[in-house]
This record gives structure tokens, C-alpha cells and sequence, in this order.
């Protein structure tokens, strides 16, 4: 699988956060805490088919979520979808987010404008969780990170269809074990091309960069 | 070069209609602009150039000649400050006027208005030049006169008024096997005139990339037929009937490039433009004219696209377009220095086609008042004020002043301004298009006026997943309204030496753009038409002139633009605005000087033209260098050739900045010699030089051109004697 070696390498530093955060567990602002990079998030994806009609399938689509855990940076089993060992899980354009009535879990989710680096704490107040119902009929507006061009992570050149993450947002995240986290999309696409190209590049392939803050804490 | 108030006094006395030819040819000004200077746009009556407080531009028939030009994108192309650009589907040429695009720029035949506009668009194309006496333009808005459209300015065709017997044919053949036929011929008596005219041009097209199947611009082949019959009743009445036609046929063959499946297409497209224009104007007094015409002009499309693997058709298309005008204006003179010109007129507009929800017919009806003043209180100072008001039957009243004023501090030296307010009535496609792309991925595109109707159609199928805004704010377009302002001055720098140049502001509010309304259950999104964009245009433009000896003229002339959308200065200057880094992902703040502005507008551009003539061994020739500096590119709708064309933004902030990519400045250089032996002229010339091409962002651009002419005439005498 293509993630396992990402996977492995984040598990690594991860440990190494970890011990240096257990050391300083008194004043965890004191540690540097270093953003991670998880490349190439598999969100569903599937090649597209043309139809005679010119219209778009995606038949060998899952419509399945692929879970992501901050705390172990790495991805959760889908059998443990319902519990909260998962924070945040991607399908498609939708970000969900383990919390609220739907969910087992405890987290919740908002958007912040700005550049990741400048973001020095998570807000305190302010989180919200899913209204959905049922995700397989997903309704775009009720997700606590609205799944629409220029409501929530992205937006969607009419023409191209091409996904762009907004530079600006900022996904912060509360998670299930009650500590904060901040993500940013960089890419929708398999290895975050400068030029995307939407006839060759892959898209559904999640790069994203985040800082998890293990303390308890609300600054990065 | 005598004063130019001078000779606007004794215009002013003269009144309109007589000829002027006289006054101006004292000027030693400029070869191109020996014969006379006077032109009829800026104020409805004839002027001369230097009277006029606006900024005007004036190309006359020799000089065309000389740039052996034959449709009117080849003449504005070399003008000072007049950009040249593709429609939205990144073909065919529109004009741009002080950054402003060409939906905003009203363009006359003899006072009339030219119709049929793909998506806001009037192609350059349509028009030959090959019966004009000139070309005149006046930027600014024009609306205290003409009504809406006439935004960004005017530009106005007059053609040729036969003063004696003559015939001329002209055939001129170049590159693509481009052939261009022209007859025109005038006929005098004592009460009467008649002029005829006929082109004829055809082309193989080109092909930019011809790695892709069919080409860059297919093959085709118009018509343009056009007679006037001028009678005179009496002394002090003329009666005057003219018409014109056009039509064009022409072949598509292309790729339909759909996610890398490619559908090869064929079909035809038939373009046919029609105007009637009576006049009847009427010398009341020696102070008071009265002028009545009726216009009705119509301009259809019919097109369709066949699968070639099986002939079965893709897509029809067909557009009707009626525009009728009635207009009654007169001007009085109060005095020698006090003339005022008023007007009143009704417009009655309809479209019918299958691009616009249910093929009812959409009308508009419009009608107007105007009154324009011109005054001269102090020989030296020029004052012209006016205001149009007009009641458009959806969008109800509008009031478009407009103030000239012009000091001339001594015989060197002129100062102008004008401040003016322009207005551009939402079009039909803005209200009732009706456009679902299902090629692109999916989305719809409806009118203003259709779009409340669609979305409780789709409601009651359980076709919305969710609304983007709220649904009250959607269904009234209002007109799109510019303040403007131009300041500028005249300086005659030595006897060879003259020096123009001009600032301009211009501030739209309520600019029309589609945004997101609602987003379907499958995920398509619908897109309407809203008042919601905010820009302005400033900049400077400039032209130096030099004579040199009798035979040389050099100019240069070279405008600086800054086109803005007026939210993301004020979000960037908030410190709101960000971009993202293509290569290393990381977002950043866009500073203030990092915003470039709006797409399709160049911040540089200009010209250097070299003109030679020599009357007595009879030839003539130019070197011209234009260029245009780099710009930006936002989505183009439509795929040309099947190539992808990417969008400038680069950084996913969706606006145009300093990290984005630009297509890269360009330069075209064209050249022209003739010779003329009697009433024989033989040419040859060479367009674009360098054969420089952008197949993807230029397409409208062909490589080198090389052609011949060849053009005589019967019985007229030489104007060089």
C-alpha cells in the first residue's frame, strides 16, 4: 500500500514528539512542535469512466472513508469506525469529523483563516460537529467543514472541475482524546502536482500538513 | 498650424452639415491627417479634432490603406490604448478600451448600432473597412449620448459619402489563401448620390497546433453588400435610405477533448446581419436642424456539430436577434457659440433562441431623451455638458451626465477633461440564458429572470441539495454603472514635434458576474447572474508624434493600465489575501504590491510606427511594431482544438498576483510598401513579421502574413494633386 511507508516514517517521528513531550510535560509550549506532512491520503479513489454520453462514473468507487487518527499520525482500521480512535476521516471532498450525535467519538472541528505557520493557539470556543444524518446521502452543508466550493476546505473551478484547497484555511481540530490539532490541505491530488493536470493526475489523494498538540494544551 | 479656435468659430457658424474640408487643410500636422480632421462622434454634430475636450482617436481611410488593413480588428489593433482580445471562448477578436472589456464598448455603422454579441462580444471581424472614409473613437463614456453600452466609449465606422463618379476595385490575396474582393462605386447627379459597395472575403483559416486534429480557426467565407441612396427633396431637405447585409459560412472539424477521450466533430455555422437606415433631415432655419431616422436591423446564427463516427447531431444552436430604433434629434444655435443638439428616441430589441429558457421571444423597450449643449464662452475655453435620461422597460430609469471642458492656454498647449457616467443595462444572456455544460462536469449557468423559475422546478424534483445564498437576493439584475474620468493635455513640443497624453479613472459598480446559487443533488453546481463586483480601471495614455522631412512620420504611443476588483484590493490591503506556494506548499500573506489585477488586461502596452509618403513619385510605406505586455488568463470557457487551456492562478487564491503564471509579453511587427502609378495601386505587405504565435492563449493570433493587392479606380480624379 502506498501509505505504509509514510505511515511507518510518521510513526517514527511521532515517537520522538512524544518522548520529548513527556519529558516537558510541565510546560509543553516549551517544545518546538514540528508540522508533519502525510502524503497521498487514499480518500476513494477510483478512475473515472466516461459514459457515451459524456457524463462521469466512478463504478469501482467505495463511497468508503479512510479514518486518520493525530495522536498515532497514522490511519485508522475501518472496523473501528465506531469508536473514537479516529479524529478526522476523508472521502472525496468530505472531511468528516468523529463527534456529535452521529459519532462515537468526542471530537470536534473549525475553520480558521490564516497562514499555518502564524496560528500560534487553537481557539478555545467555537468547534462544531456533523449534522449528518447518514453519509450516504451526504448533504454537503450539514458537515461541520461544509463540503462546497468556498464554504469549507476548497473551492471547485466550474470549468476544469480541478479542487483547490484554499490557502487559508486552517482545519482545527479537537480530538477525541480532548487535545488540539491544526491541518491544512495541500493537495487533492497524488503527489500534490504544482500543475494540475486534470486529464493525468490522480485525484482524491489527500496531502496534507498538521501540527498535533499532545499537551495539555492549546498552543502550537 | 493655424489656431484651432479659429477655425471652430467659423465651424460653429457654419452650422453641421457643410464641409469642413476646407478649414482643416491649412494644418501641416501628419501626412494621414491632411485631409479633413473633423469628426462626428463625440458630440453628434461634425467637429474638428481639436475642438473636442474628450480623448478621441481618428483613423482615416489612407492611413488604413498604407497599414493594408481589411477588417476592423486589423485598424484598432495599432491604436494607442486599444487592446485587442479574444471573446470568452478564447476565439475571435474584441476590442478593450481603457482596460474595460468589450461588452462595454458600443460599435456604430454610420451612427447605428452593430448587434449580435457572443456573450457580450461584438467580433471585430464582421467588419470590413473597405468602404470607409475613417474610424473614429471616443473613449470615456459616451452614454449622456448614446444611451447603455457606450460604457468604455464608442467606436463609430462612417463610410464613404461619393462626392464624384467613381469605381474602385480593390482584390488583395495573402497567407490560408485569403482572399479579399472589393468593389465600391459612387454615383453623383445634381439632386442625388448613390454609393454601392460589395466585398467578398474568404480564408482556409489556420492551424495553430497541428498535432491536433481540425484547426485553429476553421475555413469561411462572408459577404458584405451595402448601397446608399441620398436624394435632396429640396434646399433644405435630404432624404437618405441605406442598407447593408452580411453573411458568413463556415466549416467546423475539431476534437471534442473530454477527460482524454477525444470525439471527433464536424459541422457549420451560418452567420446573416441585416440593417435598414432611413434619414430624413430637415433645415428648419439657418439656426435650427431637425433629423429623423429609423433603424431596424437583424442578426441571426444558425450552427450545428455531428458525431463523425455515426453523423448524429451534438449540438443545434440558433439565434435571432431584432433591434428597431426610432430617433428624432435636432440642434439649435442659439449663437455662434451656443449650440445645443436634443434628441428623444424609442428602442425596441427581441431575441429568440434555444440558448435562453423556453423559446418565447425576450423583448426590451427603451426610450430616451438627451440634450447636449456646447459652448464657447472665451475663445480659448470649450465647455460641453449633457445628460440622456432613459426608461428601459425592465430596468426603469437612468440619468448619464456628462461634462467637457477644454482650455487652451496658448497655441502649444491644451488642456481637456471630462467627467462622465456610463451605463450598460444587464443583456438578454444575463436574463434569460439557459445553459447546462455537461462536458465540463457539470454545471448550469440560468438568467436572472429564469433563475427563480428553474430552481422550483428542480425543488419540486428534489433536485437541490442546498442553496449558496439566500433565494430572495436572486432574480433582479440592475445595470452596471461607471463614473469616469479623463484629464489630459495637448502639447505641440516643436513645429515636428506634438505630444498627447491622457489619465483616466473609471469606477464600475454593480459589475455583473455569475456566482454559485445552488448546488444540485448530483452534485452539479447552478450558477446565475448577480450585481456584485466592484472594479476600476486607471492609467495613462500617451502619444508622441514626430515629423520628419516631408515624406517620414514616426509615432509612439504606449498606455500604463491598472485594472482591479475593488473587494481584493481592499482584502489584500486587510492582509486577508493569501497564496500558496505550487512547489513547497506553504501558504503566505500576498502583500498589497503582489495583487496584479484583473485577467485579460496588460499592464503595458504600445506602439512604434514608422510611416513613409511620398506624393510625387507615388510610393508609400510603414513599419509597425505593437506590443502588449504580459497578462493573465482566468477560465476560458470551451476547449479550443481539444487543448487544455490553464488558467493563470496558479496558487489557489483565485485572483490574479506576481506568483501566478502570465502569458508572456509579445510584439508584432508589420510591415507595408506600395506604389501607386495613376489611379493603379499595387502593395505588398507583411502582418506579424516574426510569426510569433500562442496557440493556447492567443489563438486569435495568426502567424506571418504575407499579401499582395492590387486596387484601381475609374474616373476619380487623384486626391494628391
Amino acid at each position: 500500500m502506498n501509505f505504509s511507508k509514510n505511515a511507518f516514517r510518521i510513526c517514527v517521528g511521532y515517537a520522538f514528539l512524544l518522548t520529548l513531550s513527556g519529558c516537558s510535560n510541565s510546560d509543553p509550549s516549551a517544545v518546538a512542535l514540528i508540522p508533519v506532512t502525510y502524503k497521498n491520503l487514499n480518500a476513494d479513489y477510483a478512475p473515472i469512466v466516461l459514459t457515451p454520453a459524456g457524463s462521469e462514473t466512478r463504478p469501482k468507487q467505495t463511497n468508503r472513508f479512510t479514518f486518520f487518527s493525530f495522536l498515532t499520525g497514522t490511519l485508522v482500521n475501518r472496523t473501528d469506525s465506531a469508536t473514537s480512535k479516529w479524529d478526522v476521516a476523508f472521502r472525496g471532498t468530505t472531511i468528516i469529523v468523529n463527534g456529535g450525535k452521529n459519532r462515537k467519538g468526542n471530537a470536534s472541528v473549525q475553520l480558521v483563516d490564516g497562514a499555518f505557520e502564524d496560528l500560534a493557539t487553537a481557539p478555545i470556543d467555537g468547534y462544531n460537529t456533523d449534522n449528518q444524518v447518514d453519509d450516504r446521502k451526504p448533504v454537503p452543508t450539514s458537515y461541520a467543514i461544509q463540503d462546497q466550493s468556498g464554504k469549507g476546505w476548497y473551492t471547485v473551478d466550474p470549468l476544469t472541475r480541478l479542487i483547490a484547497p484554499i490557502p487559508e484555511k486552517i482545519i482545527v481540530v479537537r480530538t477525541s482524546d480532548g487535545r488540539y490539532a491544526k491541518m491544512q490541505i495541500l493537495s487533492y491530488y497524488q503527489n500534490a502536482p504544482a500543475t494540475v493536470n486534470n486529464l493525468t493526475d490522480l485525484d482524491r489523494y489527500y496531502t496534507f500538513k498538521y501540527i498535533y498538540q499532545p499537551g495539555a494544551s492549546n498552543n502550537f | 498650424m493655424k489656431n484651432i479656435f479659429g477655425q471652430i468659430k467659423v465651424l460653429l457658424i457654419v452650422g453641421s452639415v457643410a464641409p469642413f474640408i476646407a478649414m482643416a487643410q491649412g494644418t501641416d500636422t501628419l501626412h494621414f491627417q491632411q485631409l479633413e480632421e473633423v469628426i462626428i462622434t463625440a458630440t453628434r454634430n461634425e467637429r474638428t479634432m481639436g475642438s473636442l475636450p474628450m480623448p478621441v482617436t481618428l483613423v482615416q481611410t489612407p492611413m488604413i490603406k498604407t497599414m493594408g488593413s481589411v477588417r476592423l480588428n486589423d485598424v484598432l489593433t495599432e491604436q494607442t490604448g486599444l487592446v485587442v482580445v479574444p471573446q470568452i471562448n478564447g476565439q475571435g477578436n474584441g476590442i478593450q478600451i481603457q482596460g474595460l472589456n468589450p461588452d462595454y464598448t458600443l460599435i456604430l455603422v454610420d451612427g447605428e448600432p452593430i448587434i449580435g454579441r457572443y456573450t457580450g462580444t461584438l467580433e471585430l471581424s464582421r467588419l470590413t473597412v473597405g468602404n470607409i472614409k475613417q474610424v473614429e473613437i471616443v473613449k470615456g463614456p459616451s452614454s449622456s449620448l448614446y444611451g447603455s453600452e457606450a460604457l468604455a466609449g464608442v467606436i463609430n465606422i462612417i463610410t464613404e459619402k461619393p462626392s464624384t463618379n467613381t469605381a474602385k476595385f480593390s482584390m488583395r490575396y495573402g497567407t490560408n489563401n485569403t482572399l479579399d474582393l472589393n468593389t465600391t462605386g459612387g454615383f453623383v447627379g445634381s439632386k442625388w448620390n448613390v454609393s454601392v459597395f460589395a466585398n467578398r472575403y474568404s480564408t482556409d483559416g489556420y492551424d495553430l497546433s497541428p498535432q491536433n486534429y481540425g484547426k485553429t480557426v476553421s475555413p469561411f467565407l462572408n459577404y458584405t453588400l451595402g448601397s446608399r441612396v441620398e436624394y435632396k427633396l429640396n434646399n433644405q431637405t435630404i432624404l437618405s435610405i441605406g442598407g447593408r447585409y452580411f453573411g458568413e459560412n463556415q466549416d467546423y472539424s475539431f476534437d471534442v477533448n473530454n477527460k482524454g477521450n477525444s470525439i471527433r466533430t464536424y459541422g457549420a455555422g451560418k452567420i446573416t446581419d441585416w440593417n435598414l437606415n432611413t434619414m430624413l433631415s430637415h433645415r428648419i432655419s439657418n439656426r435650427f436642424k431637425l433629423t429623423g431616422r429609423f433603424y431596424v436591423t437583424n442578426y441571426e446564427t444558425d450552427s450545428y456539430f455531428k458525431l463523425e463516427r455515426n453523423d448524429s447531431l451534438t449540438k443545434q444552436d440558433n439565434y435571432r436577434q431584432w433591434f428597431k430604433r426610432f430617433e428624432l434629434v435636432g440642434d439649435y444655435q442659439f449663437a455662434p457659440n451656443h449650440i445645443t443638439t436634443f434628441g428623444t428616441g424609442l428602442i425596441d430589441e427581441s431575441v429568440v433562441t434555444n440558448r435562453y429558457f423556453g423559446l418565447t421571444e425576450r423583448t426590451l423597450q427603451t426610450k430616451y431623451l438627451f440634450i447636449q449643449h456646447e459652448w464657447n464662452p472665451i475663445s480659448p475655453l470649450i465647455v460641453i455638458g449633457g445628460i440622456r435620461y432613459d426608461n428601459n422597460s425592465k430596468f426603469g430609469d437612468q440619468f448619464s451626465p456628462k461634462l467637457s471642458v477644454q482650455y487652451e492656454v496658448s497655441s502649444k498647449l491644451v488642456f481637456k477633461s471630462s467627467f462622465g457616467v456610463g451605463f450598460k443595462t444587464p443583456d438578454f444572456r444575463q436574463l434569460y440564458y439557459n445553459f447546462y455544460n455537461a462536458a465540463g462536469g457539470g454545471y448550469n449557468l440560468w438568467g436572472s429572470e429564469i433563475a427563480n423559475e428553474r430552481i422550483s422546478e428542480f425543488q419540486k424534483l428534489g433536485l437541490i441539495q442546498s442553496y449558496s445564498v439566500d433565494l430572495s437576493t436572486i432574480g433582479t439584475l440592475e445595470p452596471e454603472r461607471s463614473l469616469s474620468i479623463n484629464i489630459g493635455a495637448k502639447a505641440k513640443l516643436s513645429s515636428f514635434l506634438s505630444w498627447d497624453v491622457n489619465l483616466f479613472r473609471n469606477n464600475i459598480d454593480n459589475l455583473i458576474d455569475y456566482l454559485p446559487i445552488a448546488l444540485t443533488t448530483s452534485r452539479e453546481t447552478i450558477y446565475s447572474f448577480r450585481n456584485i463586483k466592484k472594479v476600476f480601471t486607471q492609467g495613462i495614455e500617451t502619444d508622441l508624434g514626430c515629423r520628419l522631412g516631408s515624406n517620414f512620420s514616426v509615432s509612439i504611443g504606449y498606455q500604463l493600465l491598472f485594472a482591479k476588483d475593488q473587494a481584493v484590493v481592499d482584502k489584500v490591503d486587510r492582509g486577508d489575501e493569501y497564496w500558496r506556494d505550487p512547489i513547497t506548499l506553504q501558504t503566505q500573506r500576498l502583500k498589497s504590491n503582489e495583487y496584479f489585477g484583473l485577467y485579460n488586461r496588460s499592464r503595458h502596452t504600445g506602439n512604434f510606427k514608422v510611416f513613409y509618403k511620398n506624393a510625387k513619385s507615388g510610393w508609400e510605406g510603414s513599419v509597425r511594431v505593437i506590443y502588449r505586455g504580459k497578462f493573465g488568463v482566468g477560465d476560458v470557457q470551451g476547449n479550443i482544438q481539444g487543448e487544455i487551456i490553464p488558467a493563470s492562478d496558479q496558487n489557489d487564491n483565485l485572483i490574479l498576483d506576481e506568483y501566478d503564471n502570465f502569458v508572456p509579453g509579445y510584439a508584432l511587427v508589420n510591415l507595408s510598401l506600395a506604389k501607386s502609378i495613376q489611379s493603379l495601386r499595387l502593395q505588398i505587405g507583411v502582418d506579424n513579421l516574426l510569426d510569433y504565435t500562442n496557440p493556447i492563449f492567443i489563438p486569435n493570433l495568426p502567424g506571418r502574413l504575407i499579401y499582395g493587392s492590387v486596387s484601381f479606380s475609374l474616373f476619380e480624379k487623384s486626391k494628391n494633386q
